[in-house]
């Protein structure tokens, strides 16, 4: 399998065929990746996959790569450049499509649900929770994460896991006047 | 037996779900905006403490980023699936071999200069090729003194010469017959 290793940023930017098949080839299994998750979790069907990872690629040689020349390499890896990337161009695309084929009334509320999610928030009084504390109560109770998973998402241990919760756990419950 | 390695009590959930059912703060929209690129550092754990946690403070309280940043973490570690060739095939397609071309021969040494002042170049020649039309067919037709001089004879033909003393007598004796 090609890898992001092989990629000579300066040349593919700068337009050579090589270096964009090269590029494809080390990019399409993330970008394929983002694409599957995102169709499954707006019930498009998975043959769908490779068109929405297709308007990704489409969307990264546009205008002369103008999308491709903002990527710093100092600040963080190509492949999750990537993939941050292809899953904001995935969901455009998929409302986009969306748009095209239905009008709103005929879209079940189920479909749209994602664009709900921007309103649901939490009625913590700012500060009370450090914005790490907070993230983990998210994880653990809205994304029902297991600790193992969480400490995954976060690359920190178990054992950081734990700790955070249960001090956020205190913080809420002495704010709240909550007994354990 | 299950795998997973759950926390928090009973106690916990239900204190959670009170606080989801509490009124809708507006902490997101205050928050400042996190780009791609941000949350791409943040993932590979490049950002600066403070910077994380800015991160994080957005993660925490806008649920669209946060499905943002699970589904891009997944996707990293789910890359080792190979995509189907038909998708390679098309995407590499999208860059044309022509443009490889193009961009291999470039023009170099002083060819190079020129195609960068092309379109000045061809502006100046044409202007002079105007320039040089103009003061040539204008030197061919006699220039400036020769003209001035065909139209001082064209005008003084038309002017009479002042009238002698015999001419005037002779008219003042046909006027007076």
């Amino acid at each position: 399998m090609a890898s992001f290793d092989d990629i000579d940023l300066r040349a593919l930017v700068a337009g050579g065929k090589r270096d964009w098949d090269r590029f494809v080839a080390a990019a399409a299994p993330v970008i394929h990746a983002v694409a599957r998750r995102v169709v499954a979790a707006h019930g498009v069907p998975v043959e769908e996959a490779v068109d929405v990872a297709q308007d990704v690629f489409v969307r990264l040689c546009a205008d002369d790569r103008r999308l491709l020349k903002t990527y710093d390499p100092a600040r963080a890896s190509l492949g999750t450049w990537l993939a941050v990337v292809a899953r904001s161009c995935a969901v455009d695309h998929l409302r986009r499509r969306r748009q095209a084929h239905a009008s709103l009334d005929e879209v079940p509320e189920s479909a749209i649900a994602f664009e709900d999610r921007h309103v649901e928030r939490l009625n913590i009084p700012p500060g009370l929770l450090t914005e790490r504390q907070a993230l983990v109560l998210r994880l653990l109770y809205d994304r029902d994460m297991d600790v193992a998973e969480a400490a995954a998402f976060l690359k920190v241990d178990a054992q950081t896991v734990r700790s955070t919760h249960h001090k956020a756990m205190l913080r809420l419950r002495d704010h709240f006047r909550i007994e354990a | 037996m299950s795998d997973r390695d759950p926390v928090g009590t009973d106690a916990d959930r239900a204190l959670w779900a009170r606080l989801k059912a509490g009124a809708p703060a507006t902490r997101a929209a205050r928050l400042p905006p996190v780009f791609d690129e941000e949350l791409a550092a943040w993932l590979d754990g490049r950002l600066a403490p403070d910077a994380a946690a800015r991160v994080e403070a957005r993660l925490a309280a806008d649920p669209a980023m946060l499905d943002l940043a699970l589904d891009a973490a997944a996707a990293v570690q789910e890359a080792a699936v190979p995509a189907p060739d038909r998708l390679v095939a098309r995407a590499q397609a999208l860059v044309g071999f022509d443009v490889e071309q193009q961009k291999a021969r470039p023009p170099a040494g002083p060819l190079a200069w020129l195609a960068r002042w092309r379109r000045s170049l061809e502006i100046a020649v044409v202007a002079g090729a105007f320039a040089v039309v103009c003061v040539t067919g204008f030197s061919l037709g006699g220039g400036v003194q020769e003209a001035f001089a065909s139209d001082t004879a064209e005008v003084a033909d038309f002017i009479p010469a002042p009238l002698t003393a015999s001419e005037i007598g002779f008219f003042v004796d046909q006027g007076g017959q």
